[in-house]
Order: C-alpha cells, then sequence, then structure tokens
C-alpha cells in the first residue's frame, strides 16, 4: 500500500496545544502548510501523533484523514475491535470547520468509513472533500486507548491533562474562472405566439441545480420585470448530462378560463416586445459563473390555438443511391425538443433508417440524411403524434380541449405516416 | 409522504387501515436485492411495514426500502430540530448551499421522520437518505445492506419502442417525479416530463411484479367554460370521498381536482372534478389529509400563499367548478390560509395531532418542527 501525505490550503495557525499519542507536547502554533498545493512530507516518527490529509490509493486516489504516531499496542487492541461509527467518532472525529458557513456552534462529525491500518487509524469521509471548506480533525488519545481496552495507556494519558490533538485543513477553492455560456434557446424565433408554452435553455457544460428560477427574468419593452412568469418546479426540468433546462411558462396563465390568467392576465400579450434575461450569476456544476448574461428578444404575436397537421407538411425527396437529404418544411416552428426524436424516417420494407438530423429556419425545417444511399421505392416519414408546436398543440389535438369534444379516447403510442416516393437519379442530375 | 388514507365517511378509517395491514403481511419479504444503488433521492411514502418508497427520477424508477424500523414508538410531539440543512450539511461534509432537502416522510409506525437529500448541485450531485428518531438527532440511513426493489419507469412513455430515427443525439427527455402515495396494494406515481406537457399519473401494483407493469393515465382537470386542460399534477393526497377512495391533485396550474382511483385504468383519458381554485402567483408543494374534531381537512403547502386548511365537509356534495370563478375563494371548497405556519417548504403528518414540517426561517436556514395540526 503506497500513502502519499498531503497538507493542503493555505497557512492555518491551530491555535489549541497539541497533545501527540506519548505524550510529547508540540508547540502551540504549528503552521500546516505554506504551499497552496499539494506537497509531500515524510511520516512522522513513530510515539507523535499526527493527524495528516493523505491521498489513499487504496481509495481510488481518495483524500483520507489519517492519524499516525499511536502506541503499536493501542493499534493492535484497535485492529480487533468492531465498534459502530458512532463510538469511533468520540475518539477520531473531522468536522467541518468553517463559522462563516455554519450559524451554530456545535455541527455533527462528518460521516464516512474507519480503518486501522499498520501505522495508523483511517478516517475516509463519505463524499469527497469541499473545495474551499475547512475542516478540522480532533483525536482524543484516551478514548482510542478506551476503544482498544488500553488501562494503562488511558490512565497515563489522562494524568498528563490534557488529551486532544486537534489539526485544521483548508482545502483550496476551486477556480471559478467562467467558462460555461448560454448556446442556445430554443425556439429561436423572434415572434412566438402569445401561448408560448416553454423554452429551452441550453449551456456549454454542466449547470448547477437549485437556483435555477432565480436567474432567469422576462422584462417588457420599459425593461420592467413581469412577475410570476413561469412554472417553478422543485425537481427542475434538466436534461440528464445537466446541459439542458427546460423553462415552462405559468400554465396557469397560459390556459384560457383559469384563474391565474382570470385575474392577472397572461404572461405574454400580443404585440408587445420582451425580453428572456439569463443571469450571468447561474453557476455551472463547478461553482463559476457564466461568462456573461444572454438575452433573447422577441415580439408576442397572435395566440395559436391549431394543432399542426402533417398534411400540411411540405417534402423535398432525395434521389435513389445518393446521401441526399430529406427536408420537410413545417408551415410553423415546431418544439424543437420533440424534433429530435418523434420523426423517424422507414424504406420501402418498414425498417427504420438510421441517419444524421438537422432542425434549421428555426424549427419550421426538419432536414435528414441517411448514413447509407436511398432504395428506391415508398418511403414513410413517421410522426407522434405527441409532437407539439410552440403553444403545446400536438398533431391532430389543442393543447385545450373542447369540453364538447369527448376525452375518453384511448391513450395509445400513435403515429401519422407520410408517404414519399424516392426515384431514380436523372441522367447528369447529381 | 402521502400515505395516510383518510375518509370522509364515518369510522372507516381504522377499517381502512386495518386492511391494509392484513393485505401487508409478506409485503417486507418481497424486498429480495440488497444495498440499492440510488441515483437521485425525490419523493417519499411509506407503506405497510415500514417499507419506504422513494422516486428516483435520475433512475426513471421508484424504490422499495425495508426500513426494518418497525417497532412501534409515540410521536415526539415537541420535535424541534433548528438549522437542519446545516448539520445534514455538515455531516455531508460540505456547506448548506451544496444541501437540497427534497421530501419528508413520517414513519407511521415508528414516527420516525426520513428525509431525501441531494449533495452537490451539477448532474453528479448524490442522493442521500436521513432520520430523525424522537430525538433531534440526525442519522445518515446507509444503504449498502438495506433490501428493496425497484419498479423501473418508461423513460418515454409517450415514445415509439423504436429508437429516434438514427444517430441522433443522446436522449434528452426526462420524467421527473412529482409526487407518491401507497394506496391499499398499489403505489400512485405522478410525473412531469421535461419536454411534452403532459401529466402522467401511474398505478403500480405492489409488490412490484416486472418492471413497466405500471399503468398511466392522461388526467385532464375540470372544466372552465368551454374549455378543459391536461396538467402535470405537482401534489396528491388519498381520500375518501362518500366511501370511495380519490386522489386529491393539485396541479401546477393551481387548480384542486378530485377524480375516484377506481378510474385509473391502463391507458386511457381521465377527467377530475375542479374542486377548488388555489390563486394565482402561486405553487402548490406539499399536501396532507387529517382529521380534527370530527371533520376531515386538507393542509395545502404553497411557494407564494403560505399553508392553506381546506375544509372537506361537503366535498361529496359539492359541484365542481364549471365555470370561471372571478373570485376563487368564494366558490367550490373554502379554505383559509394558517398565518402562522410561514416558510412550510416539506409537510408530513406525524401523528393525529400534529404535523411534521420543513420550514424556512430566513438567511437559508431551515428547521424541522413539529406544529400542531390547526
Amino acid at each position: 500500500m503506497s500513502w502519499k501525505a498531503w497538507s493542503v490550503g493555505s497557512p492555518v495557525t491551530v491555535a489549541a496545544a497539541l497533545v501527540c499519542g506519548c505524550g510529547t507536547i508540540r508547540p502551540a502554533n504549528q503552521d500546516l502548510s505554506r504551499a497552496t498545493v499539494a506537497h509531500e512530507t515524510s511520516l512522522p516518527t513513530v510515539g507523535a501523533l499526527v493527524i495528516r490529509l493523505v491521498q489513499s490509493a487504496a481509495h481510488n486516489g481518495k483524500f483520507v484523514f489519517k492519524a499516525t504516531g499511536i502506541e503499536p499496542g493501542i493499534l493492535d487492541g484497535l485492529q480487533k475491535i468492531t465498534t459502530t461509527r458512532e463510538k469511533w467518532s468520540e475518539a477520531f472525529a473531522i468536522y467541518v470547520d468553517d463559522k462563516s458557513v455554519f450559524q451554530q456552534d456545535e455541527v455533527p462529525a462528518v460521516i464516512g468509513a474507519y480503518r486501522v491500518s499498520r501505522d495508523g487509524l483511517i478516517f475516509e469521509p463519505e463524499f469527497p472533500l469541499e473545495p474551499g471548506l475547512r475542516y478540522r480533525a480532533v483525536c482524543v488519545p484516551s478514548r482510542l486507548s478506551a476503544l482498544a481496552d488500553e488501562p494503562r495507556t488511558v490512565a497515563r494519558l489522562s494524568s498528563q491533562g490534557t488529551s486532544t490533538v486537534e489539526t485544521k485543513f483548508h482545502i483550496p477553492a476551486r477556480s471559478t474562472v467562467p467558462t460555461a455560456v448560454v448556446e442556445h434557446v430554443y425556439p429561436e424565433t423572434s415572434l412566438l405566439p402569445e401561448n408560448q408554452l416553454k423554452f429551452y435553455i441550453h449551456f456549454s457544460a454542466p449547470m448547477s441545480r437549485g437556483h435555477s428560477y432565480e436567474n432567469v427574468h422576462l422584462v417588457d419593452a420599459s425593461g420592467r420585470e413581469i412577475d410570476f412568469p413561469f412554472l417553478q418546479l422543485g425537481e427542475e426540468l434538466w436534461n440528464p448530462d445537466g446541459t439542458r433546462f427546460t423553462l415552462f411558462f405559468d400554465p396557469g396563465r397560459v390556459k384560457r378560463g383559469l384563474q391565474p390568467r382570470e385575474e392577472i392576465g397572461p404572461v405574454l400579450e400580443q404585440g408587445k416586445a420582451y425580453t428572456l434575461i439569463i443571469d450571468q450569476r447561474w453557476r455551472d456544476a463547478t461553482g463559476s459563473p457564466l461568462r456573461r448574461t444572454y438575452r433573447k428578444e422577441f415580439r408576442a404575436g397572435p395566440p395559436d390555438y391549431d394543432p399542426p397537421r402533417a398534411s400540411s407538411w411540405s417534402v423535398q425527396t432525395p434521389f435513389a443511391g445518393t446521401q441526399g437529404s430529406l427536408i420537410v418544411d413545417f408551415p410553423e416552428p415546431l418544439d424543437h425538443a420533440l424534433l429530435q426524436r418523434l420523426l423517424t424516417v422507414k424504406d420501402p420494407h418498414g425498417q427504420q433508417i438510421n441517419g444524421r438530423l438537422e432542425t434549421r429556419a428555426d424549427d419550421k425545417r426538419w432536414v435528414f440524411t441517411p448514413l447509407k444511399p436511398w432504395k428506391l421505392g415508398t418511403h414513410q416519414l413517421v410522426a407522434q403524434t405527441v409532437l407539439e408546436d410552440l403553444a403545446g398543440n400536438s398533431l391532430g389535438r389543442p393543447f385545450e380541449v373542447d369540453i364538447f369534444e369527448k376525452v375518453d379516447r384511448q391513450l395509445e403510442i400513435r403515429t401519422v405516416s407520410l408517404p414519399f416516393e424516392v426515384r431514380p437519379k436523372k441522367p447528369g442530375k447529381r | 409522504m402521502n400515505s395516510v388514507v383518510r375518509s370522509a365517511g364515518v369510522g372507516l378509517l381504522t377499517l381502512a387501515l386495518c386492511n391494509i395491514s392484513v393485505q401487508a403481511a409478506s409485503l417486507a419479504a418481497s424486498l429480495k436485492d440488497k444495498g440499492p444503488q440510488l441515483k437521485s433521492a425525490g419523493p417519499l411514502t411509506f407503506g405497510p411495514e415500514g417499507i419506504l418508497f422513494v422516486g428516483d427520477t435520475a433512475d426513471a424508477a421508484i424504490y422499495a426500502l425495508a426500513t426494518d424500523d418497525q417497532t412501534p414508538a409515540p410521536a415526539n410531539a415537541t420535535l424541534k430540530v433548528e438549522r437542519i440543512n446545516e448539520k445534514i450539511a455538515a455531516a455531508l461534509g460540505t456547506t448548506p448551499q451544496q444541501i437540497m432537502i427534497n421530501d419528508l416522510a413520517v414513519n407511521p409506525i415508528s414516527h420516525k421522520a426520513y428525509l431525501a437529500v441531494t449533495r452537490g448541485q451539477g448532474p453528479d450531485a448524490k442522493p442521500v437518505l436521513v432520520r430523525v428518531g424522537s430525538g433531534d438527532k440526525l442519522d445518515v440511513w446507509p444503504l449498502d445492506n438495506v433490501r428493496f426493489s425497484r419498479a423501473a419507469l418508461p423513460d418515454a412513455p409517450a415514445a415509439t419502442a423504436a429508437p429516434a430515427a438514427g444517430n441522433r443525439q443522446q436522449n434528452s427527455r426526462k420524467d421527473s417525479i412529482t409526487d407518491l402515495a401507497y394506496v391499499g396494494d398499489r403505489l400512485l406515481v405522478a410525473g412531469l416530463s421535461n419536454e411534452e406537457f403532459s401529466s402522467s399519473l401511474r398505478s403500480i401494483p405492489f409488490p412490484f411484479q416486472t418492471v413497466n407493469k405500471g399503468t398511466s393515465a392522461e388526467i385532464y382537470h375540470g372544466a372552465h367554460g368551454r374549455f378543459e386542460t391536461r396538467s402535470p399534477i405537482r401534489t396528491f393526497v388519498p381520500f375518501d370521498i362518500a366511501d370511495e377512495k380519490h386522489l386529491l391533485a393539485a396541479y401546477t396550474c393551481t387548480p384542486l381536482v378530485s377524480f375516484p382511483i377506481s378510474a385509473l385504468k391502463p391507458g386511457t383519458h381521465l377527467k377530475g372534478n375542479t374542486i377548488a381554485e388555489l390563486g394565482n402567483r402561486n405553487q402548490p408543494l406539499d399536501m396532507i389529509a387529517y382529521r380534527k374534531d370530527g371533520k376531515d381537512f386538507i393542509l395545502l403547502a404553497n411557494n407564494s400563499r403560505g399553508v392553506m386548511k381546506i375544509t372537506t365537509e361537503n366535498i361529496d356534495k359539492s359541484d365542481p367548478i364549471v365555470a370561471p370563478v372571478p373570485d376563487g375563494n368564494k366558490k367550490g371548497l373554502t379554505y383559509e390560509t394558517i398565518a402562522e405556519w410561514k416558510g412550510v417548504e416539506q409537510l408530513d403528518q406525524l401523528d393525529k395531532d400534529h404535523a411534521l414540517v420543513i420550514r424556512s426561517k430566513g438567511n437559508g436556514a431551515l428547521d424541522l418542527e413539529a406544529l400542531v395540526l390547526p
């Protein structure tokens, strides 16, 4: 097993008297480290109880706290016992130690696992240490002796009147140089229906969650912030890798007839201009803010209560034997995220074709380029009916349902197919 | 958090609970796997025999965990843990800013509180379950040897089984689990997608048989004038109306809606009755049902309108709201806002007379506190 002893952080002064396991008094003030980066130090001499932060090869390179200089008899005893985490922590414990962060005097010990090695007692925190935070390691030799059932040592240590070894560590803060940016906000069009349902905000890097709604603002043409325009959910709607945030408008103010809209009106009003502001203070997953604030300016157009109809789409077909693109144009922008997964292409045998996908023209155009040349014959463009436009109307069904229609239809995954013919390439055409 | 079935009828509550315990005789034994690997911990609710259900959005699954916490103990009606978020952060070796308390559930047998916590804010954040006993002592629950079973939720229920066309980017769609409730022999799971705007409410028989056995229903809430809408459920609670089990559901667009659980059939559109309007600039957060002085009430925590105590006295007689309500407070079920219960973010019933809440005290501090039910 290899150990790398590591002291980290800015110089930290330990005010308390430090007592070694053998009873030797060390200087009251100990400068743990003058370096802000890791450096190796030699292992302590046997007999001097010292707590260090070490990087352990046995723990996948994780940092663990290690108390060395414990008398061999006590270590032998500790190796034989089985006890609870709570009992261990009475003898050797790590605490977060930052009065600027914690407003209470007493905080519980950091949780983790204890292990006895041939030359010391190891505490492995359950979670990685937090950059920028201070920790305090406390070891009580007499309690270690008691745990190890070493009455002679306990008596000797007690007679010396003081019994605590305390060492502080400061973990260097992460660099907070801003690197992440907002790459896109969909829809990209600058004219949105008055009953626009949502935005997708795409970031260049994984973002932090928990305070997202504090960082999005909607202002009108005069710069006045609109109150409560968005649906705020504790869960926050992220994609799995944390790079896309879904922001719904408050549906109570989008739908007709609901109390919020009746009382305070819709969020967007036809003919007015707005700016969506994504604050630079939004933190990425490493804690750094964005490089800059992002603004999306748009106008509200007429509300859209009509479901999109596949029959109104125009399709430009490629030629057989080529890898030309299939181009589908919609009369209105469709939902950017749903366009990525709800349209598929099938060959004349009904097999799904693999290919590369792009959306263009503010999501009014869908371009599909196959990985292999097109076959001759009738193909199908298949759309799932849950595909939505910007106002949440889906294929064949408006966002708001007229109550004079029945709503007891079976909920099935349904599709709409548009056949298109792939013809032979004419001579001379590319 | 929503594990108790309340009865608006007379004397049915005890009967209902007895019935559940008889059915549940071998439920904990069905949890055979060991060491659940949660990817996240969101909504919580208790079933019988101390079984804790955890909604894991990141894993698109529900976990049933054997707490083996079945020793009856009285509730501590004076329980208060000040700055619990700081204490949890300290135990997890981090700062309170890196901690989120996602839900709170009280084991109805031991009256221990269980908290679903996230440590970290990025996509690699880790889930933690924290227990609080009758004292104010916190205990991070190690899951290594905990018995469990898992029900996977279909990640994209609206999508075809075939993968999207070809060389696509990673599927970014995800269902967030917004609430859980255990009713009789099944778990009800409300979900919300990060793409299409629709409501899914799944009913999953327990013990979990095979994955994807849950059924889903698409829910409309009651008509306002001419139009009605699909909408995601934010929080719900089981409740008996005229001897029939119903769900009272608070929607993201704020109406409170009831519908009979028996109507939850596979793949159906389900229509509920709007029984109260909860006001604008407001999102519901959490809900419990309780009985006081022989009457049944709903307690609903909101993000900006405080905690509402909703009377259910005429819930089986009241007409659903079918027209726009200019003054929502006067139509449908009546409610009062409990002024003393400020800052409540999480809520569960502690015992018949008390609730356990997590409330914000300003300056980022959160307290866990037992409160007398109003």
